[in-house]
């Protein structure tokens, strides 16, 4: 029987102001859809797994973005020491997924052999595909590499009881979704594959890619997961998912941290 | 016409003795060899410097119990090159002794093959034995100049400069390249390490740390082939005959530090 677990998005940052003309090709300037970013954590009984790392809170405010809560003070609010916290799971390794590795050390780290080869590769002569990284991020991942603490991934496979991991390439070249079983059924954790509910049921073109084709084809895919029901998708981004679920913690002014994104939405969702 | 280049090889350190049980896959631990030596290069022409890997860190080299005998850097200065205003690295495979002085050319843009970068960074070293010959720190700075825009991938086969070409040889490294590089007197391929002693080609005696041993042998044949079977025109990496072989052209010490590897034999 196939283990279920609990799946916690926290909402570490956000953009109040993200306008579609800066998200998605073809969009209007005058659209403002936000953007909060997420980190996120599978707790089955007293196992534990992180799900990407948030971006560093001290380059936060540089590019424009607002940092809510620390990661440890997030994970601290649902009693999950991170500093205990053994595995964590790295879907990609853009700046606001890799921020916070040392927040980790007792961690082993997992992450798609395709995204360490595009970061630190020729992929990174391009300026504008090497713009979403951090030089000493990925350094820090290479030398993790040489302390024996990261495992490297090779397209779809199990990572646990209950969690399977899937590439879906094209925002970057080893950007991975999660499908985790849950009491509710199974639930796709997309992180980047899909940023906006709207953006797959649209087919929209997120601006920032490694490859723009296998992008959308991967939004096809994970529709493809959720076979029509929206519930079943966790996007990387989207203020609905921080209004949407019920939430276990909140920020003094009442603001959403922990949601528990594996239980059933409060609220519907607009498309 | 195709211009000719001088190729110097800097001998910085040396080893005064090793088992053939740690030279060569299945040698014998009765079998004394000679030791290996520790080579940088420099490639020059009329207007332009060349360096090819920048050997090993001084600390390192002595930790191992190595003989240092002077440092790669002095050598370039000594033939007039400054590595502050060196323009142009090559790093033939990233192990330890070849890519131990990055910092010591801030002017520089460095060449590498990317299937190497791969390696250093990806699933090859999660295998401890795979590990072994590569440093961290290194490897690190290898990214942090991919990052400054200052590494330029190379791929496969191709031409570098006029007169100066290279070959994809892998085996010993993922990304292990070889220079064919016109001289006075013809074309000399500079193996760096795809073969560290003739021995190698000769014998057919296979190095005993490699990422893929079919590979690697298969290039002690190409290499051969590439020279039309003249070892004369075949530089191997750390072979200590090569002191002995070509014209010395600074000695440090009693050492032979600075080698004319394009040199009349």
């Amino acid at each position: 029987m196939t283990k279920n677990w609990e799946v916690y998005a926290f909402r570490y940052a956000a953009m109040p102001e993200r306008y579609e003309a800066e998200l998605f090709i073809g969009g209007r300037p005058d659209a403002n859809w936000g953007m909060d970013y997420f980190f996120w954590m599978l707790r089955s009984g007293t196992e534990v797994i992180v799900v990407d790392t948030g971006a560093n809170a001290a380059k936060m405010p540089a590019k424009g973005r607002t940092p809510l809560i620390s990661i440890e003070d997030a994970l601290a609010g649902v009693g999950v020491k991170a500093e205990d916290v053994s595995q964590v799971f790295l879907t990609h390794a853009h700046w606001d997924h890799i921020g916070n590795l040392d927040s980790f050390p007792k961690a082993h780290f997992w992450i798609q052999q395709a995204e360490m080869a595009s970061i630190t590769g020729p992929d990174m002569t391009f300026a504008k595909i090497r713009g979403a990284y951090q030089a000493d991020e990925v350094q820090r991942l290479v030398g993790l590499v040489y302390e024996d603490r990261i495992t490297f991934l090779d397209g779809d496979g199990c990572f646990a009881d209950g969690v399977d991991y899937l590439l879906m390439p094209g925002h970057s070249a080893g950007q991975t979704a999660l499908r985790i079983s849950t009491t509710s059924g199974q639930l796709l954790l997309a992180s980047d594959a899909v940023h906006y509910y709207r953006e797959a049921a649209e087919e929209l073109c997120f601006l920032a890619f490694n490859d723009a084709k296998a992008m959308l084809s991967s939004l096809r895919r994970c529709k493809a997961e959720i076979a029509g029901d929206w519930d079943r998708m966790i996007p990387g981004h989207d203020p609905q998912v921080t209004w949407r679920y019920p939430a276990e913690t909140h920020l003094s002014n009442g603001d959403p941290v922990a949601l528990r994104v594996d239980l059933a939405p409060i609220k519907g969702l607009e498309l | 016409m195709t211009k000719t280049w001088k190729i110097y090889g800097i001998r910085y350190a040396t080893q005064n003795g090793r088992l053939a049980s740690h030279t060569f896959l299945w040698g014998s631990a009765e079998e004394e060899l000679a030791g290996l030596d520790y080579y940088s290069w420099v490639l020059v022409s009329d207007d332009r410097a060349i360096v090819v890997d920048t050997g090993g860190a001084e600390r390192k080299i002595k930790g191992l119990g190595r003989q240092w005998i002077a440092s790669p850097l002095d050598g370039l200065k000594e033939l007039g090159v400054d590595p502050s205003n060196v323009e142009d690295v090559i790093v033939s495979h990233a192990h330890w002794d070849h890519v131990g002085e990055l910092a010591a050319f801030p002017k520089a843009r460095f060449y590498m093959n990317d299937l190497e970068m791969e390696s250093i960074t990806g699933e090859d070293m999660t295998f401890a034995v795979m590990r072994e010959a590569y440093h961290a720190e290194e490897a690190q700075q290898l990214v942090g100049l991919a990052y400054e825009d200052r590494l330029t991938f190379l791929r496969g086969d191709g031409q570098f400069a006029d007169g100066i070409d290279y070959t994809l040889i892998g085996g010993h490294s993922a990304g292990q390249i070889a220079l064919t590089v016109q001289t006075d007197r013809g074309p000399v391929v500079l193996a760096t390490d795809a073969i560290h002693l003739w021995e190698e080609v000769e014998k057919e005696r296979a190095f005993l740390i490699f990422h893929d041993l079919r590979q690697m042998l298969k290039g002690y044949r190409k290499m051969n082939q590439m020279v039309a079977g003249d070892l004369t025109r075949l530089l191997p990496g750390h072979d200590p005959l090569i002191k002995d072989r070509y014209p010395i052209v600074k000695k440090h010490g009693d050492e032979p530090f600075i080698l004319d590897l394009g040199g009349v034999i």
